[in-house]
């Protein structure tokens, strides 16, 4: 193969390219092996927005199933305290769609029956309008009502609630109000089904 | 030669700024924008890359096949994004979450393709390093301005902290993309506007000193 030649520019061509992908390739290992995310680790992080205590390491997905029968979201990771004597609390990662970008997650504490706390697991509605229904000022409306096997979960209103079963949206953010009252009903479903009827266990 | 890369350094931030001049990476300025602090990080990712790629590009200018030059510099450039995305997700998760799909489409930003191809790819690294960091703090400048202006004007709030209560007349038409536009262009044509003025004014003065030698003489 003579320099100059078309063969020797290939050879040469495709070696530099390699070469090129190749430190890409170590430089992205090298960077991958300090910033990599861990999920669960990323779970149980930002599970502390909604409860106190320590969570067991691994979401439960053994004897406890996540598994619902609800179209509008889906519970995607079920926690519980890592103390076993703290009975019938669940912190829910729940998946609610209708959202502005399609669906968003959060994080549901169900405690004694009772949603006690909500927060934000991950979603990206827009800032100052959406962003709304992310708030704990909104979220409160789904605290404190008793979840039984009867309750056939919280409805949105785009006027003043009559009951506590009842949600008022955020006016001008309905997908996002939508969307977290969907991912709400999906643990209020879950909760019905897995403890109250036993029915996922 | 100190001079030169003065100008060089500076020339991304005024006379060549990417959004307000050269009118590049419009897709991302008013995309991220809806907040000071998303159109902040997204600035600062950009100059990161923008620094790495120009370096890396100008360092390896010579053993870069020409016919395949385009292939190599997206492959650095992608590297370079891939990192910032990483440790962005890794450290600053809310803020990955907010930039959202145009963190990764900083690889096609043509900002940085252009500077890689008409800067990095025919000059000493240094000067390519300057001119990296010129463009990356012009591109930041811009998007954070206009991140403020939307914010301050669409949500009542300034970098996520309120302003009194600016937030219960707040616009909320600043925060969507129809006011993205009407922002973005009236600091266009603000920032046009005075740098036309700063030409004339510069003309000015050369048009008046050959008169002033003479009268010396």
């Amino acid at each position: 193969m003579k320099k100059g030649s078309l063969a020797y520019e290939i050879v040469m061509t495709a070696l530099v390219l390699v070469l090129i992908a190749g430190v890409a390739g170590a430089l992205l290992g090298f960077v991958h092996h300090f910033a990599a995310v861990d999920p669960n680790e990323l779970l149980l992080k930002k599970a502390s927005a909604v409860y106190d205590g320590k969570l067991k390491d691994n979401p439960v997905r053994e004897g406890l199933s996540a598994k619902i029968e609800y179209e509008n979201g889906d519970v995607l990771d079920v926690l519980v305290p890592s103390d076993e004597s703290v009975k019938d609390v669940f912190i829910l990662h729940v998946k609610g769609t209708g959202a502005y970008k399609g669906s968003l997650e959060l994080l549901v504490n169900i405690t004694k029956g009772k949603i006690v706390k909500i927060a934000k697991y991950d979603a990206n509605e827009t800032p100052g309008l959406g962003s709304k229904a992310l708030e704990d000022s909104y979220f409160r409306q789904y605290c404190g009502v008793p979840i039984t096997a009867e309750f056939s979960g919280f409805t949105l209103l785009k006027t003043a609630p009559l009951n506590e079963t009842e949600v008022r949206a955020i006016s001008g953010a309905s997908k996002s109000s939508t969307a977290v009252t969907n991912a709400v009903n999906a643990a209020v479903v879950w909760y019905q089904n897995a403890v109250l009827k036993g029915g996922a266990r | 030669m100190k001079s030169n890369r003065l100008n060089t350094l500076t020339n991304g931030i005024v006379k060549s700024n990417p959004t307000f001049r050269l009118v590049l990476g419009t897709c991302p300025t008013l995309a991220v924008t809806t907040q000071a602090i998303n159109g902040l990080a997204m600035g600062a990712a950009v100059t990161f890359v923008l620094l790495c790629s120009n370096v890396m590009i100008s360092l390896l200018k010579k053993v870069i096949p020409n016919r395949v030059r385009i292939p190599a510099y997206v492959v650095i450039i992608a590297t370079f994004v891939t990192v910032v995305q990483m440790v962005m997700q890794k450290f600053l998760p809310s803020l990955y979450d907010a930039l959202g799909v145009f963190l990764p489409l900083i690889v096609v930003n043509c900002i940085i393709l252009a500077r890689a191809e008409a800067f990095a790819s025919c000059n000493p690294v240094l000067d390519s390093a300057l001119d990296g960091i010129g463009m990356g703090v012009g591109f930041t400048l811009s998007l954070t301005l206009i991140g403020i202006v939307r914010e301050v004007l669409g949500a009542g709030s300034f970098f996520g902290l309120p302003i009194g209560s600016l937030g219960s007349i707040s616009m909320t038409v600043f925060i969507l993309p129809a006011g993205g536009f009407l922002v973005y262009g009236t600091l266009m044509a603000v920032v046009n506007y005075l740098m036309r003025l700063s030409e004339e004014r510069k003309a000015a003065k050369l048009h008046a000193m050959p008169h002033e030698e003479e009268g010396e003489v």
